[in-house]
């Protein structure tokens, strides 16, 4: 793809680089004995490592083909590529921090100071340039604007659903679409930002490196120890490394949590979910909602998906249109609807069609057997009273051939109370 | 009861991974041998992944839904165990490297039978933690296979839940199954009512025999693959350990044919030592191994023991990262897949989207996810089109079974009624959300409209119009019902089969 020709050769300059001083870098320290020179230079070799890992991870992710193997494409490999790396970063500033440990406890003086600081001081401008080329590529990447055919094939279509979406399709999209454009050139520099995060991460902690190293050379190299005992000179190297080590856990900690919050199918951030659920809930014709989930896939792509409980398919098909107008101004774009209809039999706020037999429910995403404790996910209970139409007939009719949910949702909901007892017991146990 | 017995097996082989710490510290303090410090130190990276598999089982009991996470931690278990197996390749990595920096500077080592000894204990520790944690070893054989013979004789039975009652012996099975087993057994009343339903719409369904097999393999799954997640989990803990133990293996190895076969430098006379390259040291002896030879021929000089010996050592930690890196990647790319929101493997989409197809009444599916939530919790989203809802109504059922045949157990199924005017029935989604948003969603509506543009088009855009073109007999007997309709869905067909043409 001709738009990213630029940074390709960018990263394969860096990479030489990279390759060229680690070795350097690893030579230089063997011979000066110093072993933050040897730590820093390894610590290239693990910058060579992330880079690859996080190069590869954001060209799977652009990919982002759909196919049989994946249904939603590999968007998320920029997350776990991000992970990866700020834990490789997390074990190897754990090494580090032990090899500090052991030379305290057995301090070593660092035998040729000027070539240790030559080196170190190459080192430091290999780093400066690396932490600099990355920083341009996050910060200004910019994308060329989003494909103009699929938002005017858009446009153009009428309004086939009811209402006001044919008013909102063709309401001055050119308008609604640069603050989007902008919005989500945004949304694509923090998600390239999650991904180069993890790299950043590494060239910082290699800058750090080499900071720490041309100081104790420099102060080797002013005032050297020659053949005297070690003296506080000595133990400037690992108690530098170990505020090092601190410095760089703590910027890893913050990335680790971000890739968990979407590797964990947690909520997103900008979403509350209390506020949304209560919000759907008051939608003219639904009677419930249960099963709301909202995750993020990547950054900036946020799913939902929920079942609601309506008296009559009109009452559904108007409320599905407002649910989305919530949704989307939440920040939600991507929303699966499962309508369901009031059934006298079924509880209002068990689902009506789980999977086909209850033994399923271990499996269910979300346990249905646990009784809707007053938890937010969605189990929210209408005011009105149930209206009987002629179509609850014919759900009912369809109600007996699936499981007569009410007898075993009260064994269910008996035998729930009886396990819960029973892990509660357990737990104390323990 | 499940996790308390897999919480108990970790705080125990915790507590002990860090006594023994704690001890090799103190043995090195004393005998200030600086090869067992560092060889402590691995013992303590054990610890921290024992700590993460605890801290990841932890979470992952809370299956309940919550304000932070609409799943409930589940998944925290897939998690905990891609952390180990990057972890334990980070720790591959540093041991490469300090392989690499004995070769190039040998060590002896200095009192090899206080390492022989520390060694053998280490190696007890780890062995004993690899008794525990193998029953989820590599793949977890010997819980499954017992699972999956008394599975076979099910096979009549194939979209009913796992069996009723649990095999009798089977202890650690029945511990295993988590607070559902209860459920099961209670409800087991209830599937026989609607087993006999079934039962008879089974005969209407030829293809049912072909799903109950296909279904089938989803249920050895469900039973086997119980906690499949805690499975991940345990085996990121077992190759830790196993790591350490072959690490411990290589100390007591080395140490012992050092003491035996070195040939160590006495502390007084003279000495060579052709192993260590250290050139003051070589020119002192040098010259004073010259003197004396010019003294006396008779007077033997030791030299130092083979020196192949010293590089034992790192050939041996060499040999060992390879395995550990053959045995940790498997781990890596499974739970790296769960975690990325792959199809799991056991999953044809092609075959679940042309069943789907094939039912009266669906006209097109479109956005047909499938994902792996942890374990065999596997989730499924799909819009499908029907005419009018009352079709919808009848086929809704259908639907479900088709998903819990293939193991999906919890699907949110969108239908989208075609019949309220619209025209452009090509498989677009009737129900997205505003058009500027297209690139805000998971997989942008723009796709379908575009599909001829992408290289690798999705086979589901492509199969709307396919549908389309498979049943045109179907759509006109619907229209034959539902007259009000059928002018539209004609003129539908001549427009989607002039633009597919």
């Amino acid at each position: 793809m001709g738009r990213y020709s630029g940074k390709t050769c960018r990263l394969i300059f860096m990479l030489v680089l990279t390759v060229g001083f680690f070795v350097a870098e690893l030579v230089s320290g063997y011979l000066g004995n110093s072993i933050a020179l040897v730590s820093d230079s390894f610590n290239m070799l693990s910058d060579l490592i992330s880079l690859c890992v996080g190069l590869s991870t954001g060209r799977i992710a652009r990919r982002s083909r759909r196919g049989p193997r994946a249904t939603y494409g590999y968007s998320r490999a920029e997350a776990v590529g991000a992970l990866s790396n700020a834990v490789f970063l997390t074990a190897l500033c754990f090494t580090i921090l032990v090899d500090s440990v052991l030379r305290l406890a057995r301090p070593e003086p660092i035998d040729d100071a000027q070539l240790v600081l030559i080196v170190g001081t190459l080192g430091l401008a290999v780093n400066v340039v690396g932490l600099l080329v990355f920083q341009d590529w996050g910060a200004c990447c910019r994308r060329p604007p989003a494909p103009p055919p699929a938002a005017a094939a858009l446009r153009d279509v009428p309004g086939d659903t009811p209402e006001g979406e044919a008013a909102e399709a063709g309401d001055s999209p050119n308008d609604q679409k640069s603050p989007e454009e902008g919005s989500e050139k945004k949304k694509e520099r923090k998600s390239e930002a999650l991904n180069i995060r993890g790299v950043l991460l590494h060239v910082m902690g290699d800058a750090l490196g080499s900071v720490v190293v041309v100081v104790t050379a420099s102060i080797f190299y002013v005032r050297p120890l020659g053949d005297a005992a070690c003296n506080w000179q000595c133990y400037i190297d690992p108690s530098l490394t170990i505020i090092m080590v601190f410095i760089i856990l703590s910027s890893a900690f913050p990335l680790i949590k971000e890739t968990s919050t979407i590797l964990l199918q947690m909520v997103p951030k900008g979403v509350n979910i209390q506020v949304l659920t209560d919000r759907l809930a008051h939608v003219p014709g639904v009677s419930s909602l249960h099963e709301v989930h909202v995750w993020e896939l990547a950054s900036g792509k946020n799913i939902a998906t929920l079942h609601v409980k309506c008296q009559t398919p009109a009452d559904y098909q108007d409320a599905a249109y407002k649910i989305r107008e919530i949704f989307h101004e939440a920040g939600v774009h991507s929303v699966t609807i499962q309508p369901e209809y009031v059934d006298h039999k079924t509880s209002q706020l068990l689902c009506s069609s789980p999977c086909i037999s209850k033994a399923c429910d271990s499996q269910l995403c979300c346990s249905q057997s646990e009784p809707p404790q007053a938890k937010t996910n969605g189990y929210t209970e209408k005011n009105n009273s149930c209206i009987s139409t002629g179509h609850k007939d014919n759900g009912s009719s369809k109600r007996d051939i699936e499981i007569p949910i009410e007898d075993p949702a009260e064994d269910s909901l008996k035998n729930c109370d009886i396990s819960d007892d029973k892990s509660q017991a357990s737990s104390t146990r323990f | 009861r499940c996790w308390q017995n897999r919480r108990a097996r970790l705080l125990c082989m915790l507590a002990l991974t860090f006594l023994f710490f704690v001890v090799e510290v103190a043995v090195s303090r004393v005998t200030s041998s600086l090869a067992m410090l560092s060889d402590s130190f691995h013992m303590l990276s054990d610890v921290m992944a024992l700590v993460v598999a605890l801290v990841a089982v932890r979470f992952a009991q809370r299956t309940r839904a919550t304000k932070k996470n609409t799943f409930g931690w589940v998944r925290a278990e897939v998690m905990g165990a891609l952390v180990n197996a990057v972890f334990l390749t980070a720790l591959c990595f540093t041991i490469l490297l300090e392989a690499i920096e004995r070769f190039t500077e040998p060590h002896e080592i200095q009192q090899p039978l206080v390492v022989i000894a520390v060694g053998v204990a280490g190696l007890i520790i780890n062995l004993l933690g690899l008794c525990l944690f193998n029953h989820h070893g590599v793949g977890g054989h010997g819980h499954a296979h017992g699972h999956g013979h008394s599975h076979g004789a099910r096979q009549q039975h194939p979209r009913v839940g796992p069996k009723p009652e649990p095999p009798p012996g089977d202890g650690e099975a029945a511990l295993h199954r988590e607070e559902t087993s209860t459920l099961v057994e209670n409800c087991s009343s209830s599937n026989g009512v609607s087993q006999e339903k079934l039962g008879d719409m089974k005969d209407d369904m030829a293809d049912l025999q072909v799903n109950g097999n296909a279904g089938h393999y989803p249920l050895d799954e469900e039973e086997v693959e119980e906690d499949s997640s805690a499975q991940l989990n345990m085996r990121g803990v077992f190759l830790h350990v196993f790591g350490d133990a072959l690490g411990s293996v290589i100390v007591v190895v080395n140490a012992l044919l050092f003491y035996g076969l070195w040939n160590p430098c006495p502390e007084d006379g003279p000495c060579f030592n052709p192993c260590v390259n250290n050139h003051c040291m070589e020119n002192a002896t040098l010259s004073q191994t010259l003197g004396r030879a010019n003294k006396s021929e008779q007077e033997g000089i030791t030299v130092a023991g083979p020196c192949w010996l010293l590089y034992l050592d790192p050939v041996l930690c060499l040999i060992m990262v390879c395995i550990l890196l053959y045995t940790t990647y498997p781990l890596l790319r499974e739970s790296a897949l769960i975690l990325l929101q792959t199809v799991p493997k056991q999953i044809d989409v092609h075959s679940l989207n042309s069943k789907l197809r094939t039912l009266e009444g669906v006209e097109a599916i479109h956005e047909l996810h499938i994902w792996q939530l942890a374990g065999s919790r596997i989730i499924g989203t799909a819009h499908i089109k029907c005419p009018d809802p009352s079709t919808y109504m009848m086929v809704a059922k259908r639907i479900k079974e088709i998903f819990h045949d293939e193991g999906i157990h919890a699907t949110t199924i969108q239908p989208e009624f075609a019949s309220v005017g619209s025209e452009l029935g090509r498989g677009k989604c009737e129900l997205p959300c505003r058009t500027q948003c297209a690139l805000k969603q998971c997989c942008g509506t723009g796709e379908d409209s575009t599909a001829k543009k992408t290289e690798k088009s999705s086979s589901l855009s492509i199969s709307c119009s396919e549908v389309v073109i498979e049943f045109p007999k179907t759509r006109r007997t619907k229209s034959e019902s539902i007259p009000s309709v059928k002018l539209e869905a004609n003129t539908d067909q001549n427009e989607q089969f002039e633009s597919s043409l």
